[in-house]
């Protein structure tokens, strides 16, 4: 009768848990002055499928008007107190969580590597990761991934 | 069994060698000022990895560092220009002909500032040099690969033997 009952209410238990939180949603944009060249579209669009991992919507795009000038601001400032003042909710957009990239300018049309990018998410302190002089690598995204899976 | 050892020596140690082939140079500069007990093991392990990645890893103090770059403070070194990170290097000796890479770091996990700038030279011969600046707040293992791996990638860009 008692191992009944504990069975009863481990069943409740299971039964009434609670679905993990849904996270939420992640843009991938790019900062970009001039069409973003083939070359470039397909490596922000695999960047896109790896961060699937994450398991959070993730959308892929370019960041236009004041999104994208808010995400240049914060592209831009080297100074980490600088840019802890700058504002972010243009920049966020209806998403959670944003990775922006920025592309340089390449009227040649040649592939160039990306000129930085920035991680921010909805909670203060906004930034999560940020650089300049190049993109994310491969060979740190799982460490990416890590980092990024366990934000809300 | 000592043959079979041997037989594998050779192979390992008989690595192909190409005409312009060498490892990177890089001068690493641990900027951090000491307060963190976890720094020390935090640059140790970006250190140990560029060794790790065909480069020679030279280190030059805190205190020489800025003393060259004419600089009395580090806190805002992710803000220097390209050329002030250059005018801190030592001249090269020795067997080395000059830098391939200057890498700082200010690496303080107890307070999840993990800072990195890594200039390369000049290559081709009148391009811009190339400067990148890295942040990510954060103590945690992850944090610190995630530096370590973007660190060792810049300090290879533009890399020519």
């Amino acid at each position: 009768m008692a191992r009944w009952w504990w069975g009863l209410v481990l069943l409740a238990g299971v039964a009434h848990a609670a679905p993990p939180a849904a996270k939420a949603p992640m843009a991938v944009l790019a900062v970009a002055e001039a069409p973003l060249l083939r070359s470039e579209q397909r490596g922000l669009d695999r960047l896109g499928k790896q961060l699937g991992a994450l398991k959070r919507p993730v959308t892929v795009g370019v960041a236009e008007g004041a999104r994208a000038d808010q995400l240049r601001a914060w592209l831009d400032a080297t100074d980490p107190a600088a840019r802890a003042k700058l504002p972010v909710a243009e920049a966020l957009g209806t998403d959670g969580l944003v990775l922006a990239i920025r592309y340089a300018p390449a009227p040649d049309k040649l592939a160039k590597r990306p000129l930085g990018f920035v991680v921010l998410q909805a909670t203060a302190p906004h930034e999560v990761f940020w650089a300049q002089g190049m993109g994310p690598v491969s060979t740190a995204m799982a460490h990416f991934i890590k980092i990024l899976k366990e934000l809300p | 069994m000592i043959r079979a050892l041997l037989v594998l020596g050779l192979w390992l140690g008989v690595a192909p060698a190409y005409a312009g082939d060498r490892e990177a140079d890089i001068l690493v500069v641990r900027l951090d000022d000491g307060a963190d007990p976890a720094s020390k093991g935090c640059f140790g392990r970006v250190r140990a990895a560029i060794a790790g990645a065909y480069a020679k890893p030279v280190s030059v103090t805190r205190e020489a560092f800025l003393k060259a770059a004419g600089a009395e403070a580090a806190d805002d070194f992710l803000s220097w220009p390209v050329e002030k990170i250059w005018s801190g290097a030592p001249k090269a000796r020795g067997e080395v002909q000059g830098w391939d890479a200057i890498v700082v770091v200010d690496c303080r996990p107890g307070t999840g500032r993990l800072h990195a700038v890594v200039a390369t030279s000049n290559y081709p011969p009148g391009g811009s040099p190339n400067l990148v600046r890295l942040v990510v707040p954060g103590a945690s293992a992850a944090a610190q690969k995630w530096l370590i791996a973007q660190v060792i990638e810049a300090a290879w860009l533009d890399f020519s033997p």
